[in-house]
């Protein structure tokens, strides 16, 4: 067994995503998995006095990511990558909204109080030169500039325009305005989705023009626009206020790119399944049964309705054993097999990267 | 009563113009406050519960049931107080320490006032101690646990774990949210879980049952 012979390489794994992102598959389904990673000597140590000034430590956070990816094994098709990052709220900061910092998330604070806020929000303009745009923007050269082609760099996570909502109105808020006026909701939504647009524009551009790739959080690899666009918000509401207010909305975030990806999130979303496989610009679903929910093989279901509908789907397994058994069942075409749980070593992923590249003659 | 009957349905409608209406024709009938919210509104929150257990209604169809009860409940608190008459049941809720998401505990809190408990919000992010503090301030007969992250669940086994400890004979504690299962609840020794909203009230009411 000889490892080098799965090392990552960018030429077969954008081909393998390619054929996935159709439905299909070259030698095998693409593989994203993690061998164990003891953590590198050279990473930096936090002195920061709050972590607001760690997570806005653009050369801290740099150099982190690089003494993490140099001690990384990449096998299979997980794209040695880094994604600069201060939170998918990061949208929200476009209205003004200010950033909470825990250990390893981010969230804001609401900022439209009344629906008569929601009205100003309408007619506020995206603002881009904000504190929080400027140091991804600083990130983003600074990471390019350190990984010197040796790693790359991804587009950030972006909240969709109905989260981005929530995250501005407070989703119980955002619930009541629902029901009190729709029609409000609906022109604000849009603006929202115009915005989302709008950033994943100006991150991909400025990507693609220092030579990065098209991915992000989720490592898939696409040569033009692609994303992971996605609506926590939604499993909230019924189907046919989803399908009245937040269809559209999605609709208009996709138009844009030439592959997508959607990321649906634990079961009570599942209700809008169907909705979201009828979108004629979804290529794929990421199904995200949450822990608590047992493993990829009690889902079989779900891929199976999302394979039927002609989508592409990401399997999430939670180890090596369960991503097998999902391939038995449903087939090489159109998974792309990813793995939760780290490998214990080199080997180990070698061996399962053979039995799927076997298992998917 | 036929309108206890339409308050019942108001508040169930989410319609907060008519359940304040209604309350207040049932004031000037002469019927008493108690009876209003046992007879009229904890049954619409009643009806809400069911219709969300069985995927009818959604989380906004329920908060503006719940805001019409609250109107009707700015009305009749004053009275009840006046009257010393309290809920017979009362919870502490939270979501634990690390954990920031309100809005399934939000919920949760609205319904346990929909079926007349008084309810203690300690709000997001609580640590075991304050929970303690209140639980043992309050003589509290439920608490609730709320937990969205996984990265959290082990804070909601801490939390459950300094609650046994303290040794309160007469609390319950109960668990929930997205990535929280029965099993995790077994686990950790709660005494209840619920996997919904609709579904807390009807646990709620079985453990606080079970205390002597």
């Amino acid at each position: 067994m000889n490892p080098r012979n799965h090392y990552f390489s960018y030429a077969a794994a954008s081909a393998r995503y390619e054929a996935w992102w159709q439905g299909g598959r070259l030698d095998r389904p693409p593989v994203t998995l993690y061998v164990e990673n003891r953590g590198s000597p050279r990473a930096p140590r936090s002195n920061h006095a709050t972590l607001r000034e760690r997570w806005l430590d653009v050369g801290f956070q740099v150099e982190s990511a690089l003494a993490g990816l140099e001690t990384s094994v990449c096998l299979g098709d997980s794209v040695p990558c880094w994604m600069p990052n201060v939170g998918p709220d990061l949208t929200s900061t476009l209205f003004g909204a200010e950033l909470i910092f825990g250990e390893n998330t981010s969230w804001c604070q609401h900022t439209l109080h009344s629906t008569e806020d929601l009205e100003r929000f309408i007619a506020t303009p995206p603002d881009f030169d904000n504190v929080y745009w400027q140091t991804l923007d600083a990130m983003i050269s600074l990471a390019s500039d350190r990984f010197a082609g040796r790693f790359y760099v991804s587009v950030p996570d972006l909240h969709g325009s109905f989260d981005m909502l929530a995250g501005l109105r407070g989703p119980e808020n955002l619930c009541l305005d629902i029901m009190d006026a729709p029609d409000l909701v609906r022109r604000a939504s849009l603006h929202a989705a115009r915005a989302y647009v709008e950033a994943y524009r100006r991150f991909y551009q400025r990507l693609t023009a220092l030579g990065q790739p098209s991915t992000t959080w989720c490592s898939y690899l696409h040569d033009g626009p692609a994303y992971i666009p996605s609506c926590d918000f939604w499993c909230l509401v019924s189907k046919e206020v989803g399908v009245d207010l937040i269809q559209p909305s999605i609709e208009f975030e996709m138009a844009p790119l030439e592959r997508t990806i959607f990321h649906l999130d634990g079961p009570q979303a599942l209700q809008h399944l169907d909705t979201m496989l009828a979108l004629p610009r979804l290529n794929a679903v990421q199904w995200v049964y949450g822990a608590g929910h047992d493993n990829a093989t009690r889902w079989l279901d779900v891929y199976r309705r999302c394979r039927q509908a002609g989508k592409a789907v990401q399997i999430l397994a939670e180890d090596g054993a369960d991503a097998l058994r999902v391939l038995r069942e449903l087939g090489p075409d159109g998974l792309w097999l990813t793995i939760c749980t780290p490998f214990r070593n080199a080997d180990r992923a070698v061996e399962f990267l053979d039995e799927v590249h076997r298992l998917s003659a | 009563m036929p309108l206890l009957t339409d308050l019942t349905a108001a508040v169930a409608a989410g319609k907060r113009t008519d359940t304040v209406r209604l309350t207040q024709e049932l004031l000037a009938a002469g019927t008493g406050p108690q009876a209003i919210v046992e007879q009229g509104l904890v049954p619409g929150m009643a009806i809400v519960g069911d219709q969300f257990k069985r995927n009818e209604i959604f989380v906004p169809e329920m908060l503006v049931a719940a805001r019409a009860m609250k109107e009707a409940l700015k009305l009749l608190e004053p009275m009840l107080a006046s009257a010393g008459i309290k809920p017979k049941y009362t919870a502490i809720i939270g979501t634990v320490q690390g954990d920031l998401h309100d809005i399934g505990k939000n919920l949760i809190s609205m319904m346990w006032r929909g079926a007349n408990f008084a309810v203690i919000d300690l709000g997001t992010n609580v640590p075991p101690e304050k929970y303690l503090a209140a639980a043992q301030e309050h003589k509290a007969h439920l608490v609730g646990l709320s937990a969205l992250l996984t990265t959290t669940m082990p804070a909601m086994k801490e939390t459950v774990r300094a609650l046994k400890a303290a040794g309160l004979p007469n609390t319950r504690i109960m668990i929930g949210g997205a990535p929280i299962t029965q099993a995790f609840a077994t686990d950790i020794g709660a005494d209840g879980y619920a996997a919904d909203a609709g579904t807390a009230v009807d646990v709620a009411k079985q453990l606080v049952a079970s205390l002597a």
